[in-house]
């Protein structure tokens, strides 16, 4: 068992994260992890990110990283898909596996008197599928079905045109989950090999928060992931850089089966290590953050026009991009589509009133959204996973108090220029 | 079960986005009825406040259904002393979020603020519930609102879905049938002299009950209430019982809850353009008051909660009828609702819902075992210790139970649910399950 640690590093974070001691090693063949103890608790929560999600997938395989990991519960060589739900849940545990577009992610919650039990079951997942040939069958059957059913969802159906429409020369356009015939076409070998390439040890970062000490982690993460060696060479993302180039479309209308029409416009936007990346989050409490937001105001408070208006700017390791959306009555389209043109013209436009209360605001939320150990699981493990370090936690927070009005203007200015804007419409 | 209520409600805003050792739960009446209970907490970082009204879709006569919720969306609107930008987007500019949501049983507004806040917050967010103006033009500008949201839940197969089932099995006889949101219809006509008067009947003291937990102070908190909620002026509130709605359709059992008694069509098939179909089927069960929560609570999670549940075990993992299912026990003040929810293909909806209904009526001749009653409880007691690691989420449980009725429920659930034998989900089972005749509702292509 590996035993030697290269790095290990002790943070304290501010009370009002509610962590106490952060802890954090790195084993020899790359395996990262951050521990968190929150004692009296009751409860233990793990989360694994495994780097690469849908971005290194080619579009003809897309969805196979979404289909490798759901198939991970299906059976190991020591446990059946049957048992290891009856174990695990007989244990009040519940392990759960999901891919974003950046990377793939295997969680679990668990009474923290079953830690140790219902982590020998975690691990076994993430070593040791072994794809059944009958879970595979049954499991693409469900996520074809799931594929299918997203038409029956207006949101859905409006975001992915526009992820089609925006990313259209990077791997982002591809829905997470593939398309129906790229699923289908999807083999057991095609699985296998795509998890041997990419569950290394050195694209995992393991987070665990709660009633446990770093000792008994520490011990459990060399037990069960010290020992694996590394095979071959870490697979990269390629990089690829999305253009958007003039004259070519940039707006597209639908037909849909709804009786609400729907509106996303955008604008490609920087990704998660460019230095405008927390002045694009203020921008987006500006205009999307809460009741007191510029778009809550024109588009409900003033003119009653929708019922769901906001905005998002989702941080992305290649690319990113900034959305405004809204649903909306057939005949009251294009009036939002105007609306949204007129916001982006008028955001420069800032009073420092305006920029603390989005600051606040974007803070407090941050803030409220580390509530829960599985939230704050979640974040330490994502900024390791995203490139930024698992402190940058607490840093976001004074990285968004340096944020000035000269910042958003030169953002936008950079950015949002309205006679590029990326439209879909579902009417 | 509490965490299903989430399901019947309908929020003002759209949620797209989830230890304490030195705490107290301590609860007060004012002098004019109206109820509070603290759960102070001195480790929390922040402090829930949230005040709950006993009145929702289910107090609405039919020709003002969605009254509640409309109220609920002009609340947020101004009072004599703030304008709509000091009440939500004052509490945002602290730091904090705010919102509200109403129920066939209740409407509830609530403030999730750090602790520095408590007072401020439950200040403003008292002032906006108390004292609506509920001014004209608002009025119009949040009706155009209010039927876009109505448009965006009928474009949602299983919101859609969801109302058509409590339409269905209360069978426009009980207020229940209503939807929260209205009809479109009822929305166009409310009028301002509606809403004063509604509010005038429903908010009244001994409707409201006010929960704050996390990090607050006490002595000044209750100072504060006493100073607000306790002016209100003691109103006898109108209450009309259950047993006024439940005319035909339902007989009632010597404990005071109701069991069906059907004759009707009971499966109505909608026609839709979706992917595939949507299948709801369940019964009415026990009310507020009743013990036989506990066992249905655990009768949920044995057939349908985890991948190891009996029904995902048979309809998705062996037969491979089901892409999902998933069972549920919502609590009411009146009849509360067992039913089983699955999303299959079109040409498997029939074999769906006949195994459904075997393996419910298995449950009333054949004890669960064990190990599938020892299960069900882990996962509701890891459930219960999810809920209560933040103070909104002890604060919503809290007041959930206690603006239903039963305030008890909360301090004796885990007590209750432990108590659960094999034998009291038979006997459970067997006493609300008209078997065959569930009512049904699907949606299909």
């Amino acid at each position: 068992m590996k035993k030697i640690a290269i790095i290990f590093n002790f943070l304290l974070f501010a009370f009002n994260f509610g962590y106490s001691q952060v802890n954090n090693i790195v084993l020899d063949n790359g395996f990262t992890l951050v521990h968190c103890e929150k004692k009296k608790i009751g409860l233990v929560s793990v989360n694994l990110f495994v780097k690469g999600g849908s971005v290194i997938e080619t579009d003809n395989e897309a969805g196979i990283t979404n289909l490798t990991v759901q198939l991970l519960t299906k059976g190991t060589s020591n446990r059946i898909s049957e048992k290891i739900a009856i174990e695990s849940e007989s244990l009040g545990a519940t392990i759960f596996a999901g891919c974003s577009n950046d990377f793939s992610e295997v969680s679990m919650i668990v009474p923290s008197d079953n830690f140790i039990p219902a982590f020998d079951i975690f691990a076994d997942v993430v070593n040791n599928p072994t794809f059944p040939e009958k879970e595979f069958e049954k499991e693409k059957t469900r996520t074809i079905a799931a594929i299918k059913s997203k038409s029956d969802r207006i949101f859905d159906v409006a975001y992915d045109e526009f992820n089609e429409l925006i990313f259209k020369n990077h791997p982002y356009h591809k829905p997470v989950e593939g398309y129906r015939t790229t699923v289908s076409s999807l083999t057991t070998s095609q699985i296998s090999d795509n998890y041997r390439k990419h569950f290394k040890t050195a694209n995992m970062v393991l987070c665990v928060v709660g009633d446990v000490d770093f000792e008994t982690a520490k011990k459990l993460v060399e037990k069960y992931f010290g020992s694996i060696k590394i095979i071959g060479t870490i697979e990269k993302t390629k990089k690829e850089q999305p253009k958007i180039e003039s004259n070519k479309i940039s707006k597209k209308t639908y037909t849909g089966k709804f009786q609400q029409s729907y509106i996303f416009s955008g604008f490609l936007a920087p990704d998660i290590n460019q230095k405008e990346y927390v002045t694009l989050k203020v921008i987006n409490a500006i205009l999307g953050g809460g009741m007191g937001s510029r778009l809550f105001d024109v588009l409900r408070e003033k003119s009653g026009l929708v019922y769901e208006g906001d905005s998002f700017y989702p941080s992305r390791k290649e690319i990113s991009d900034f959305v405004l959306y809204a649903g909306t009555s057939k005949e009251n389209v294009e009036t939002v589509e105007k609306i949204f043109i007129d916001e982006i013209k008028k955001l420069p436009e800032i009073t420092d009133d305006e920029l603390k209360n989005a600051k606040e605001y974007l803070k407090g939320n941050y803030l409220l959204d580390h509530r829960t150990i599985q939230r704050q699981c979640w974040y330490l493990g994502w900024w390791e996973t995203m490139g930024k370090g698992y402190e940058y936690d607490q840093k976001y927070l004074e990285d968004i108090d340096k944020v000035s009005i000269s910042d958003i203007k030169t953002a936008c200015e950079k950015y949002f220029n309205p006679k590029e804007i990326i439209t879909v419409i579902l009417k | 079960m509490k965490n299903i209520f989430r399901f019947f409600l309908s929020s003002y805003f759209v949620i797209l986005t989830t230890v304490s050792f030195l705490y107290s739960v301590e609860s007060n009446k004012l002098k004019n009825g109206v109820s509070v209970i603290f759960d102070s907490d001195s480790s929390a970082d922040t402090t829930a406040i949230q005040i709950w009204i006993s009145a929702g879709a289910a107090n609405e006569d039919k020709n003002i259904s969605g009254i509640s919720h409309f109220i609920e969306h002009l609340i947020f609107k101004g009072t004599p002393t703030r304008t709509q930008k000091q009440i939500a987007p004052d509490i945002e500019k602290l730091g904090g979020i705010i919102n509200a949501a109403t129920s066939k049983d209740f409407t509830y507004f609530y403030a999730i603020v750090p602790s520095s806040y408590s007072i401020k917050s439950a200040e403003i967010l008292t002032d906006a519930v108390l004292n609506p103006l509920f001014p004209e033009e608002e009025i119009e500008k949040e009706r155009r609102v209010i039927l876009e949201e109505i448009k965006r839940k009928d474009d949602n197969p299983q919101s859609l879905l969801f109302d058509e089932f409590y339409s269905h099995v209360f069978l426009n006889f009980s207020r229940y049938a209503q939807r929260v949101i209205g009809t479109e219809e009822t929305v166009s006509k409310l009028k301002r002299d509606d809403f004063l008067s509604f509010h005038k009947n429903f908010y009244t003291p001994e409707n409201i009950l006010v929960v704050i937990a996390g990090n607050f102070d006490e002595k000044q908190m209750l100072g504060f209430l006493k100073n607000s909620f306790g002016k209100i002026k003691k109103l006898k509130t109108k209450k009309e019982k259950f047993e006024e709605w439940m005319v035909q359709k339902f007989t009632k059992l010597e404990d005071g809850n109701f069991k069906y008694s059907f004759s009707e069509p009971y499966k109505k098939t909608i026609k839709k353009d979706v992917s595939h179909s949507y299948i709801i089927m369940g019964f009415p069960a026990a009310n507020i008051k009743s013990d036989d929560q506990y066992p249905l609570d655990v009768a949920s999670y044995i057939l349908g909660t985890g991948r190891a549940s009996r029904l995902y075990k048979k309809l998705v993992e062996e037969t491979k009828l089901a892409y999902t299912v998933s069972v549920s026990f919502a609590t009411h003040n009146g009849p509360g609702l067992f039913y089983v929810y699955a999303e299959c293909s079109p040409e498997n909806a029939s074999a769906v819902t006949n195994k459904i209904l075997i393996e419910l009526n298995q449950l009333t001749f054949e004890n669960v075992t064990d190990e599938e009653l020892d299960r069900a409880k882990t996962l509701l007691m890891r459930d219960k210790l999810l809920q209560e690691q933040t103070p909104d989420g002890k604060a919503e449980e809290l007041g959930f139970y206690a603006a239903l009725g039963n305030r008890k429920i909360a301090e004796n659930y885990t007590k209750n649910i432990k108590k659960v034998r094999p034998e009291h989900i038979k006997n459970v089972i067997s006493k609300y399950l008209i078997f065959p005749n569930i009512p049904t509702v699907v949606i299909t292509p």
